[in-house]
């Protein structure tokens, strides 16, 4: 989505707008993906690595749930992020690159790789690889859900601030 | 290239007797696409819809390959009635002034709208997979490309729901 000013809403009514990635990448560049009434979801459903791409000022907000797929390892560049008040569930491979201070995984809707505001959960099975191109540090949103394997690929090192 | 400007019509009988290999453009408001047979490489594009939808012609035998919808002109919501199901390649919105294009509304398709190649939407378009209460299943085998810039945004549906698989393997 490159919509300078644009809008992208999943969904204006009651129900649910459903879009199913299939294969390639999900990529924000401008404009505002959300929805207005009723709620929308994201599968991101590729077998393999699926990147996001959202660091570029764009905007993702309301009742989007994204649910990442056991096939699919999502990957983020850099800081990009997944936003909004949906919720969040994983059940493959979330691949953390992002640097930020205070985690690469941060409850709360302003730093690191996943600031939806809903719920997130974390099925067992579920893996967490950290992979920033520098240091990086586990933060708030580390789930501690049974079953989830958290990997250090880091050459860097990644450091904990917080714990719960 | 075949140009339909005015109030003009093109009569054929069935989609044998014509097929397109290169591009038809509709610059009427409202009228008929000409049953035809659209060949690999063929482009529809419908420049001059106003505030009338296209009669009929919008569901051949075996499908466009391109289509584009870029009608500038365009006034009014057009709803195309879940007839436009099938594009081998590109589907491309390229403009509808600020109005809504709406893929189905009352009339749930028969069977899913499928877009082979790249669904792309751009400049001052907005678009509206579904008004009302019917699901309708969009299957994209590229990419969903959304660039569109008009500031009221695209209500993918109201009411209704839908499922817009994106890179979908096609049958």
């Amino acid at each position: 989505m490159n919509a300078p000013a644009g809008i992208l809403s999943l969904s204006a009514g009651v129900n649910t707008g459903t879009l199913n990635l299939l294969n390639g990448d999900f990529t924000l560049t401008a404009g505002t993906l959300t929805r207005s009434a009723g709620a929308g979801a994201i599968n991101f459903n590729k077998v393999g690595t699926q990147t996001v791409t959202n660091n570029t000022g764009a905007a993702m907000s309301g009742t989007i749930n994204c649910t990442v797929s056991a096939a699919t390892t999502l990957d983020f560049t850099d800081e990009s992020f997944l936003a909004g008040t949906g919720k969040f569930t994983m059940n493959g491979i979330l691949l953390l690159r992002s640097l930020n201070g205070t985690g690469a995984l941060v409850t709360g809707t302003t730093l690191g790789n996943v600031r939806m505001s809903g719920a997130r959960a974390y099925a067992s099975g579920s893996r967490v690889i950290y992979r920033g191109a520098a240091a990086q540090v586990i933060g708030s949103g580390q789930p501690a859900a049974a079953g989830v394997t958290t990997e250090i690929d880091n050459t860097s090192g990644v450091f904990v601030r917080h714990r719960s | 290239m075949l140009s339909i400007t005015g109030t003009g019509a093109l009569s054929s009988p069935a989609s044998a007797d014509l097929v397109f290999n290169g591009t038809y453009i509709h610059s009427r408001n409202g009228g008929s696409i000409p049953t035809a047979n659209w060949n690999p490489g063929s482009l529809c594009n419908i420049t001059g819809i106003v505030n009338t939808t296209l009669v009929s012609g919008l569901n051949p035998t075996s499908g466009f390959y391109d289509f584009i919808w870029n009608c500038s002109g365009q006034t009014a919501a057009i709803n195309l009635g879940g007839k436009l199901t099938t594009i081998a390649n590109n589907f491309t919105i390229s403009t509808t002034n600020g109005q809504q294009l709406q893929l189905s509304t009352t009339v749930k398709p028969a069977t899913a709208i499928s877009i082979g190649n790249n669904f792309q939407v751009d400049g001052n378009s907005r678009l509206a997979l579904t008004t009302t209460a019917v699901g309708v299943t969009v299957n994209v085998g590229g990419d969903l490309n959304f660039n569109a810039t008009n500031a009221s945004g695209s209500p993918l549906k109201t009411t209704g729901s839908y499922t817009l698989n994106v890179m979908a393997i096609l049958p």
